[in-house]
């Protein structure tokens, strides 16, 4: 179902090239500038006054006494005066202080209040742990489960509290640090908190919150995953058209996504190898997302894109997805070194972001996530992009718990996408790659300079100005 | 011995040469201010500040073409020194020729005990 139509000015845009973290850096390096301005002042400054030393002028002084004598005043005054050199290199040197301690301030700042928030909500949900315990502790694992994986399907047949996680997208980044301290709670992670302690006990001793690890507890039931098998889909290959954009990059995932509905085609990925005018090569992979959210622990079976996966990447555990991701790689002939593009919805932007960060042979330079939980991988490599598009309502990547690191490398891109004629606005809705295949077309069409930057970023890597591409796709399971 | 000024003209440059590189420094530094991606009261007064020292670099760079002009007029005032002394040497010379002296060649001195 198409949209009414998400365009440029509809993005909200964070981290990137204009991101704060960008800022902060942009102050830093704009004190390094002054500081580095100081130093020269100060080198030019004894230069001059090496000038005033010169034997020949010094040798001359008998022959012009007094025009000397006002040379050297100037060149000393240049120097030490009031509008000299040295003071100029003072005044920079103090301007660079004061810029750093401003981005030190702001920054702490930030990461004090984002840490606040986090501490209250873990606090909150372990003070509530004995309650669930006492009246529903069958609910509450059930809603922690539903709300650490992806509820989509779990909570269908609840309208009216679709309608208002839908409503109140805010509240669930919070709402999941508060169920991830109940499971600490309940799991003996932590101990439980008396009603006493979310008082004066907040501030003398605070708890980390850890929605990686409490997802860990819950992936536990699941065991490790098994090695996964990669079979072609011959049915699938092909030569596609070159990307042109991110709308363009979204449409193919789109595309592959709609043939893992195929008879036994769950688990499908492709491989896209894109040449250039040079010749080189570089590969855009397609992730799509979950396949089977209702696998228990004790009925886990091939599909790979299941609910045990979801949990595997929240708690940054190896997955069966993630290494078929890489066979498939193999088979379709990427080398190391070519530059990779992966995009995914859902758990296949999860994944994505897992293969990017983690060690493989491969050159992943850049993900495109849609509808996928982020913040779970705090840290990539600095020549590793991420574009990550939210659409508002959408609760999905919203079950990291936290905001989606905010660095130059990192942008996240907030729409509100309309809802269709004669559409709901629920969870599966709201959670559509169609809405994100738009936003895509829009980030292509947009000015902010976070987004120029990474679209110029994947042009320069060739991943958008190709002559040709060849599909191959295969099928992941375990 | 002073035999001319090439090398305080050549002074004079230098110094002139250091106050462009500083002129260059306050364009290179307000640039840098205005380019960082930085709004609010904080910035703004970042940026105040680095106008007031850009302003403090044109100043200082007009003292040190100050001062590079101050050693040009004291190369200029040697070398009216060294016209004159030179003058008065060869008036010397005719002098001594029209009295049909011949100048001895002045013998070599020792060094005296403070020089060494």
């Amino acid at each position: 179902v198409v949209g009414v139509g998400v365009g440029p000015g509809d993005l909200e845009v964070r981290g990137g090239a204009g991101g704060v973290a960008a800022t902060y850096a942009g102050m830093r390096g704009l004190a390094d500038a002054h500081d580095a301005l100081g130093d020269r002042l100060r080198a030019r400054g004894r230069a001059v006054l090496g000038l005033a030393g010169d034997g020949d002028l010094l040798a001359s002084a008998a022959l012009a006494p007094a025009t000397f004598a006002r040379a050297e005043a100037a060149l000393v005054a240049s120097v030490w005066g009031g509008d000299g050199l040295v003071a100029d290199a003072v005044r920079w040197e103090a301007d660079a202080l004061a810029v750093r301690a401003t981005a030190t301030g702001l920054d702490v700042t930030d990461a004090v209040a984002a840490a606040g928030v986090g501490v209250l909500a873990h606090h909150v949900g372990r003070a509530a742990a004995p309650v669930l315990v006492a009246v529903a502790p069958t609910v509450a694992a059930g809603l922690a489960v539903g709300h650490l994986t992806g509820l989509t399907e779990r909570l269908g047949a609840l309208p009216a509290l679709q309608g208002a996680v839908v409503g109140r997208p805010g509240l669930v980044e919070p709402l999941v640090v508060t169920l991830a301290g109940s499971v600490d709670a309940l799991t003996g992670r932590a101990p439980p908190l008396g009603p006493g302690l979310l008082g004066p006990g907040l501030l003398v001793a605070p708890s980390t919150p850890d929605p990686v690890g409490s997802a860990g507890v819950l992936a536990a039931p699941y065991g490790p995953d098994r090695p996964p098998r990669v079979a072609r889909r011959s049915d699938l290959d092909g030569p596609v058209a070159p990307p042109r954009g991110v709308g363009d990059l979204l449409d193919d995932l789109g595309a592959v996504a709609a043939r893992s509905d195929d008879a036994d085609g769950s688990g499908t990925v492709a491989v896209d190898t894109l040449v250039g005018a040079d010749g080189g090569r570089r590969h855009v992979v397609h992730l799509p997302g979950t396949d089977d959210m209702r696998t228990p622990p004790w009925g886990q079976d091939g599909d790979v894109r299941d609910l045990g996966t979801n949990l595997r990447l929240m708690a940054r555990e190896p997955t069966a997805y993630g290494a078929g991701v890489l066979e498939a790689m193999r088979q379709a002939g990427v080398r190391p070194g070519e530059p990779v593009l992966l995009t995914g919805h859902s758990q296949g932007g999860m994944q994505a972001v897992a293969l990017a960060a983690d060690d493989s042979p491969y050159d992943v330079r850049q993900v495109v996530t849609a509808g996928s939980p982020t913040a779970q991988v705090p840290t990539l490599d600095d020549d590793v992009s991420v574009l990550a598009l939210e659409n508002r309502g959408d609760v999905v990547p919203l079950l990291d718990g936290a905001p989606n690191p905010d660095t130059p490398h990192r942008v996240t891109v907030t729409f509100d996408a309309p809802v269709a004629d004669g559409d709901v606005a629920d969870l599966g809705e709201r959670h559509r790659l169609g809405h994100y295949r738009e936003a895509g077309d829009a980030v292509d069409g947009s000015a902010d300079p976070s987004l120029v930057a990474q679209r110029e970023q994947m042009r320069e890597l060739g991943f958008l100005d190709a002559e040709t591409a060849e599909r191959r796709a295969f099928r992941v399971t375990r | 011995v002073v035999e001319g000024t090439d090398g305080i003209r050549a002074l004079a440059r230098r110094v002139r040469a250091h106050a462009a590189e500083t002129e260059a420094d306050a364009a290179d530094a307000l640039a840098a201010v205005t380019a960082t991606p930085w709004r609010g009261d904080a910035a703004r007064a970042a940026e105040a500040s680095a106008r007031q020292g850009a302003a403090g670099l044109g100043r200082t760079s007009g003292a040190l073409r100050d001062a590079a002009d101050a050693l040009d007029d004291h190369a200029a005032a040697v070398d009216r020194r060294l016209a004159l002394l030179r003058a008065l040497g060869d008036r010397a010379a005719a002098y001594a020729d029209e009295l049909g002296l011949e100048l001895p060649d002045l013998p070599d001195l020792p060094d005296l005990p403070w020089s060494a």
